[in-house]
């Protein structure tokens, strides 16, 4: 009963919207009304430009993700098993780490340009601490039990790294990918908002400036949409390999404690 | 050796970085010394310190109304099955929206000023408080809570005296994820419109005072560093009773 009422609330507060903007409380010069919104969806060409630019920013997130991702990955990898490789790195991650992603924006500009590929270089910058952070204390956490297994069964330091450090690291590097994706989506959006010429950003922000109110609230639904599939993409992914290799994703006993 | 081996590391990545911008001969590379030095004359001239004083303070207006808002939300949440399964969908209907966007509409209902960045940085920085607070409400060991009862605590005293308290390391690290997104979407709003770091940091990019934009970044750093290490001091020195401190987790 109370799922239901919950699960009703959403729709009952756009009611409210939509009600208090008809009957003159909230000045619809500034905000429209929800069906004012989803009419301006009818208008001649903006369905098609919406999708072709929510597609634009799905293609940045994406591509910043993948490569902040493998880089986060890799070198978390790297410093959770070598440990003077580690120290060595630390002082420079503790100062790099620090800095809001979106400051990069402007040294980004210098040395890309404008285009697809700044969008792409902040989101992986963004993204990559997460998923290092995570894959490098989830190297460290694997239980020393496994690796002394692994040492006695007389595995190679390169087959053990393989086939016992890096599966038993999967689920903390999931939990680091997961919040990568809402930040790259961030980030993208933020990129084309400062420095682009295209995108969903770069939508909302031209239609606020430009007075086309339905039109900004309609790109900031699609920015909304476009964040909800990124993380509806992960949780069908987790659900998908926990159907293929169960087990996989799940933290093992007494890992998950940090170092 | 071994204690020196980070600052080798430090060292290798400034060495490599001048070799670079004198290789490279581009201005928009500059070396590190020239951004040194950039940063003391913003530093002289009083730019930074007023714009990282103006981002400060936009941060801890959007922080302070998340804080506001997601805290006692939060706990309620954990607190009360009922009020979770009511407000968990329309939660999970908002939160994938990304802070960015609320930028646009923001600028039109509120305005450039204070609004906007109370609204647009709180949004950002509320979600990540609201499910720590939750699952600091919901993770409270309910014998306390009983045994509380038992002595003849009033709700109030309970929820003042027992589950605030219980909460608090989890709060703390809630703020902790907090704090840089707060930062990042502060940065963002500066620069889409109005002023602070953000304004600073495009103003020095478009005159091509490529050293002094360097050193503005630097600069941001420098305060997201503080920031998160200033958080973690008052935690070691306040929050004695948390978790992490009762059991020393050991060192592999």
């Amino acid at each position: 009963m109370i799922r239901l009422v919950g699960r009703l609330l959403p729709l009952a507060a756009l009611l409210v919207w939509e009600i208090l903007c008809r009957g003159g409380a909230i000045d619809t010069r500034y905000l429209p009304a929800p069906s004012a919104i989803l009419a301006c969806l009818a208008a001649p060409g903006t369905a098609g430009d919406l999708l072709a630019q929510t597609g634009r920013t799905l293609l940045r997130t994406l591509g910043g993700f993948a490569l902040g991702g493998a880089a986060g990955f890799g070198l978390g990898l790297a410093c959770g098993a070598v440990r003077p490789l580690d120290a060595a790195l630390l002082p420079l991650v503790e100062i790099l780490r620090p800095i809001p992603s979106v400051a990069v924006i402007p040294v980004a500009v210098l040395w890309l340009g404008l285009g697809n590929g700044l969008s792409m270089a902040v989101a992986a910058f963004a993204c990559s601490w997460p998923v290092f952070v995570a894959v490098r204390d989830a190297v460290r956490a694997v239980d020393p039990t496994l690796r002394d297994t692994a040492r006695m069964g007389g595995l190679s330091p390169g087959r053990a790294f393989r086939l016992v450090l890096v599966p038993a690291s999967l689920p903390g590097a999931m939990t680091g990918l997961r919040t990568a994706l809402g930040i790259a989506v961030a980030v993208a959006v933020s990129c084309e908002m400062v420095a682009g010429s295209d995108g969903l950003g770069q939508l909302a922000l031209t239609a606020a400036y430009a007075r086309q109110e339905p039109l900004a609230w309609l790109a900031v639904l699609a920015m909304g949409l476009a964040g909800g599939a990124c993380a509806l993409g992960v949780s069908l992914f987790t659900r998908l390999a926990k159907r293929l290799h169960p087990g996989l994703l799940e933290r093992q006993p007494g890992q998950g404690r940090k170092p | 050796m071994r204690r020196l081996r980070p600052l080798l590391g430090l060292l290798t990545a400034f060495l490599l970085w001048e070799v670079a911008a004198l290789t490279a001969g581009t201005r928009a590379l500059p070396t590190p010394v020239a951004v040194a030095w950039a940063l003391v004359g913003l530093i002289q001239s009083a730019t930074l310190p007023r714009a990282l004083g103006l981002t400060l303070g936009h941060t801890s207006l959007g922080v302070g109304a998340a804080l506001g808002c997601g805290i006692p939300l939060g706990l309620w949440m954990g607190r009360s099955q009922v009020v979770r399964t009511l407000l968990t969908p329309i939660m999970e209907l908002v939160r994938p929206l990304p802070p960015p966007a609320l930028i646009p509409p923001a600028m039109l209902l509120l305005g450039f000023g204070p609004g906007l960045y109370m609204a647009v940085i709180g949004f950002g920085a509320c979600f990540p408080l609201l499910l720590a607070a939750m699952d600091a409400g919901r993770a409270v060991p309910e014998i306390l809570c009983d045994t509380a009862r038992c002595q003849g605590a009033s709700r109030l005293r309970i929820a003042t005296r027992v589950v605030f308290p219980a909460c608090l390391p989890g709060l703390a690290m809630g703020l902790r994820t907090t704090l840089p997104i707060a930062l990042i979407v502060a940065v963002l709003a500066e620069m889409v419109g109005g002023d602070g770091t953000g304004r600073l940091l495009l103003r020095l990019q478009r005159t091509w005072r490529i050293p002094e934009m360097y050193a503005c970044i630097v600069g941001l750093g420098l305060t997201g560093w503080g920031l998160s290490a200033g958080l973690s001091f008052l935690e070691r020195r306040f929050l004695f009773w948390a978790p992490s401190r009762q059991h020393p987790t050991p060192r592999p």
